[in-house]
């Protein structure tokens, strides 16, 4: 039985949150953990046709696997209201800006309220998340790293391209670029090679 | 290109240079200063890389960073590099920071293409993609 039937298979049927949260206790995989509670929040939201989207921080470290890890889930909703309703029957706590569950150890922040331009599906077992598209993540990051000063995004950046350069709309990548103003460090990112993937 | 140490008083610093043709004499020519060589020697920040690559063209930083590693450093200046990374230290293992003492030193040449393969390699295990786009969590 594949992992994919397998947690189909556990989280089917209209669970209750209290329910929900005891079986995602005893995911192993964090980043499994994490997409299985965005998808069941997702799917609490959408029953009441409102969205929401992983972005940011946790949207890089999706993206890459892991490899730069983040602290919170930020994510943006068309509706704040339901969302931190629904956070809040999942045991989470509002501390400050962020949304937290001390024993899952997962931290939400809602960050906005608009929808990506572009996003993807992720399906983890019986649920669906939404999660900005790439694009807009290295949009994002290489605004950061120039306006914000923050090299190290400059590499999420440029790791994000290098992995999804095959499927990247790059006129739509160069368009939005010079409205952000940061078209020479997207220059930087396409034209320096990453010899070790045979770029 | 290479790099060039000058010493100003009792403290080293570093310079891109390059040699330059006159007269059938080979001359050192001043490109761009780099810092303190205490400050960059496990090799120089992106912040300082940018400044430079805005007066001088095609620096080849891996070349340059490894040059500057290889530049032996004396018994004062490893007191002043511990002296300056120790508080960078603490901060960031107070904040459980994921760059624990990492502070503003560059990767090492090929780290960066390294996580690149395995974040390609980690999410090919992790997501299918579907002709549309969708990714399914394996």
């Amino acid at each position: 039985m594949s992992v994919k039937r397998s947690l189909s298979k556990t989280y089917a049927g209209d669970l209750t949150s209290k329910s929900f949260i005891s079986m995602l206790r005893r995911e192993p995989n964090d980043l499994r953990k994490k997409m299985l509670l965005l998808g069941y929040v997702t799917s609490q939201l959408e029953k009441k046709k409102q969205s929401i989207f992983l972005v940011g921080g946790q949207a890089v470290e999706t993206y890459t696997a892991g490899q730069f890890p983040t602290g919170d889930i930020d994510v943006t909703t068309s509706d704040s209201a339901t969302t931190q309703k629904v956070l809040k029957s999942l045991g989470f706590e509002e501390i400050g800006m962020i949304w937290l569950n001390k024993p899952l150890g997962i931290a939400f922040h809602i960050v906005g309220y608009s929808a990506p331009e572009r996003s993807r599906t992720i399906r983890i077992g019986p649920y669906k998340a939404r999660i900005v598209g790439v694009e807009e993540l290295i949009l994002d990051r290489l605004s950061a790293a120039k306006f914000w000063n923050i090299p190290a995004d400059y590499e999420k950046a440029k790791v994000l391209y290098d992995n999804f350069e095959k499927q990247i709309d790059k006129e739509y990548l160069r368009e939005i670029a010079k409205k952000k103003k940061v078209v020479d460090l997207l220059l930087r990112i396409t034209e320096t090679p990453s010899p070790k993937l045979g770029r | 290109m290479y790099v060039r140490v000058k010493k100003i008083g009792s403290k080293r610093y570093a310079y891109l240079a390059e040699g330059v043709s006159k007269n059938g004499k080979v001359r050192q020519k001043t490109l761009a200063y780099l810092g303190p060589l205490v400050k960059i020697a496990t090799g120089v920040s992106d912040e300082i890389s940018r400044k430079v690559d805005g007066k001088v063209r095609n620096v080849d930083w891996n070349k340059i960073n490894m040059d500057i590693r290889r530049i032996p450093l004396d018994f004062d200046e490893l007191q002043e590099i511990k002296r300056d990374m120790l508080p960078r230290v603490l901060i960031g293992r107070q904040n459980r920071s994921q760059d624990i003492g990492r502070g503003n030193r560059p990767r090492v040449e090929g780290e960066l293409a390294a996580i690149t393969i395995i974040a390609r390699r980690g999410f090919n295990e992790m997501f299918r993609t579907l002709k549309d786009g969708t990714l399914v969590m394996r």
